[in-house]
């Protein structure tokens, strides 16, 4: 959890793994005693030793190894598509393998179609060929041009996004096939009211001798007087109104548009479980943005997204069990975005957290239950204070 | 050294110290009890002064410390932020200080030397393992050795460090600020922020001089346009017990600690955006979120509903219009697909 931010991506590949996935088992029986270096040791400063040599050259070995296997695919999971552009589907003539577990749409024929950025996938994947109706086969710079063409300005950064996400194993489908958005209902609650109790007496401590304006001059300050309990200076401190888990939003609701929409839902690599037709809550819920054409969006546009989120405690994930700064950190609900620019892609995650909600003066020690697990405290960290 | 019980140090939140009364049980005698309590429970707070020149509020003496200690207000203008110029001074000038007492800079010195030495011997290791590995490549040695011997930190004795790296710093400046009786002149004052000030007056009764909160408001509005609506921020996460600083190192508007610095580093760090204000590119939001994440902090962006302030605002009308703004958090993180995927 607390390096989720750390993206293996952008560090030095180690390819000796993939040895055994190649067949060009790289390292010789006499040194299998041996181990690479760990990664992440900057150690090939060139020290003319055997030693580092035989590490350096099986680590390349391996690369040519992985790179060099022969890419193939099954024969019989070999499917042919016939693109309609007037419906910009794609048909498929018999869908076999296992891609379409959780890619494409049947009809009540029984066949399968197929979305521009389903079929760019498959298409680059190798297992499909692309046809005309006329039967003239299209090239993939072809099925670009008449897939991506007719999407609309943002349709090469949703076949990107759809892309990525496929290759790092997730299941991706466009939002709401299946149901229109829902409207959250929002409770009504006030903003920022304090909790008041008749039975609190908190009204009896502000006054005693001391604090009668007639007999003594007390200063004007908002703490003054006497209190039953520390908490409650908190509570007279708190002016300011602020946005409460279930309470109405900040910005007015318009009529504008909101630019940003839910493009794809996506759900963890777990197919088994995943149908295509009566899909499960998604996981995730993916924006694409433009980040040529857009900026940030608004506090009124961030909210509407809010409200068709994913709350996180519809996937099993027990929030309101947690520790009060993984409240804070992660929110009750989320919205993810894909930022692309000119095919480079960054996420990030919008959550929608409340501190009025979750108090830090009310987060008090409580007796340790044995549960064996140490949260990531701040000592184990790094960082500046 | 042993480890200090930070919670012993500091065990005031706020510079203000109630006479907690019991609440009414109904019996007779608790409900006199309560009486008794009621009546002559005083309020033993302290009262602080600060003063305001050149621009800057400025506390010293006992305030100085109460500030500090009591919810973590300000910095030590020659420190890194609490006021401790006067132990490192002391020390340096061979002046008594009481034992065992330490300023941060000093902690942070020790743990750097310490890495430092760490480091080299870590060097010396490998410099010995390479030599160890170009022998038995020239067949002078065999290949048999045990590698689990890893450089231990090594015991650290840190007044014998201090005195060594005071050691040349002695200066003709020094005589300015010893006593005739050999006595240090502690020169430091703590700096506040224009919203700690406005917090700490309003809130616990600073007095800042002589301003009064429309003096105050009207003198720091005029350095900043947008004075009330940083404030009202800064109020809002005081007001649930954060410990608000300064987010200058980050490049964001303020840093929240539990409890505070002494405690553990800052979780969060506060962007404040007006909310009808035009929003920036994904550039810059990029940038502020990788920096902040980079040192293991959750980026906030604190949108502010700001009411149209009419007229003068004095410390009636403050109540008023604080309660007229509008707050909501949004945390944005970086996204990792691989790290979600289980």
């Amino acid at each position: 959890m607390e390096d989720d931010t750390i993206d293996l991506a952008d560090e030095q590949q180690d390819w000796s793994f993939l040895d055994a996935i190649s067949g060009t088992k790289t390292t010789s029986p006499h040194d299998n005693n041996q181990s690479l270096p760990k990664r992440g040791e900057k150690d090939f400063e060139q020290d003319d030793t055997d030693y580092q040599q035989k590490v350096l050259q099986s680590s390349l070995d391996a690369m040519y190894g992985a790179l060099g296997g022969e890419r193939r695919h099954n024969a019989k999971n070999h499917v042919r598509a016939v693109w309609f552009d007037e419906l910009q589907k794609a048909q498929v003539d018999v869908a076999r393998g296992p891609h379409f577990k959780t890619i494409g749409t049947s009809d009540s024929q029984g066949k399968v179609w197929l979305y521009p950025e389903e079929t760019i996938y498959l298409l680059e994947r190798g297992s499909m060929e692309l046809f005309w109706p006329n039967g003239v086969q299209i090239s993939l710079q072809g099925a670009y041009a008449v897939c991506a063409g007719k999407m609309g300005e943002d349709g090469i950064d949703k076949i990107h996004t759809y892309s990525h996400l496929k290759r790092a194993g997730f299941v991706v489908q466009r939002a709401y096939q299946q149901s229109p958005p829902s409207v959250s209902v929002s409770r009504d609650r006030p903003l920022g009211s304090s909790s008041f109790s008749l039975f609190s007496y908190s009204w009896i401590y502000r006054f005693n001798v001391h604090n009668i304006p007639f007999l003594w001059t007390h200063p004007r300050q908002l703490i003054f007087g006497v209190y039953n309990d520390r908490d409650q200076i908190y509570r007279d401190l708190q002016l300011v109104q602020a946005y409460r888990h279930g309470g109405p939003r900040m910005s007015l609701e318009t009529a504008a548009e909101n630019p940003f929409k839910v493009t794809y839902f996506v759900w963890k690599p777990r197919a088994a479980d995943f149908k295509k037709s009566s899909p499960p809550p998604p996981d995730f819920k993916i924006v694409v943005v433009n980040t040529e054409r857009q900026n940030m969006p608004t506090l009124e546009q961030t909210e509407q997204l809010f409200e068709e989120a994913v709350r996180r405690h519809e996937n099993g994930d027990v929030l309101d069990q947690r520790h009060i700064m993984q409240k804070l950190k992660f929110g009750k609900r989320e919205i993810i975005l894909a930022m692309l620019d000119y095919g480079v892609i960054n996420f990030v995650t919008l959550a929608d957290v409340s501190f009025a909600s979750n108090p830090l003066y009310e987060d008090k020690p409580k007796p340790r239950r044995n549960n064996g697990k140490t949260r990531g405290g701040a000592k184990k960290r790094g960082g500046k204070r | 050294m042993k480890k200090q019980n930070l919670n012993a140090l500091y065990p005031h939140p706020y510079p203000y110290v109630v006479d907690v009364v019991p609440p009414v049980i109904h019996n007779p005698i608790s409900v006199l009890y309560f009486l008794c309590r009621w009546i002559f429970a005083g309020n033993t707070s302290p009262e602080y002064t600060a003063e305001y020149v050149d621009g800057v509020v400025r506390a010293v003496g006992d305030a100085r410390e109460g500030l500090w200690k009591m919810g973590f207000f300000g910095k030590g203008i020659l420190s890194r932020s609490e006021p401790s110029w006067d132990i490192r001074t002391k020390r340096r000038l061979g002046l008594h200080v009481e034992e065992g007492v330490y300023a941060p800079e000093e902690v942070t010195q020790f743990r750097r030397e310490q890495r430092q030495h760490f480091k080299a011997e870590r060097a010396k290791a490998e410099e010995e393992e390479l030599k160890r590995r170009q022998d038995i490549d020239r067949g002078l040695a065999v290949a048999d050795k045990n590698e689990d011997d890893k450089p231990v930190r090594p015991e650290f004795d840190r007044d014998a460090f201090l005195a060594k790296s005071y050691e040349m710093e002695k200066r003709t400046e020094d005589d300015e600020v010893v006593d005739s009786l050999g006595n240090l002149v502690d020169i430091e004052f703590l700096q506040l922020m224009d919203v700690e000030a406005l917090f700490l007056h309003m809130a616990f009764g600073l007095k800042v001089g002589d301003m009064d909160v429309k003096a105050m408001v009207d003198e720091f509005t005029r350095k900043d346009p947008r004075f009330l609506t940083y404030y009202a921020v800064y109020h809002h996460y005081r007001s649930l017990g954060w410990c608000v600083r300064s987010g200058i190192k980050f490049g964001a508007d303020f840093l929240l600690y539990k409890k505070g610095p002494p405690f553990t580093h800052a979780e969060f760090c506060i962007k404040v955006m007006p909310k009808d204000e035009p929003m920036p590119d994904f550039w810059w939001q990029s940038n502020l979120c990788r920096v902040i994440g980079g040192v293991k902090k959750t980026t906030v962006f604190c949108f502010v509903d700001v009411p149209k302030v009419e007229g003068v605002v004095d410390d009636a009308k403050l109540v008023e219009v604080l309660k007229q703004f509008k707050v909501r958090e949004v945390v944005y993180r970086r996204w990792i697909p691989s790290r979600n995927r289980d």
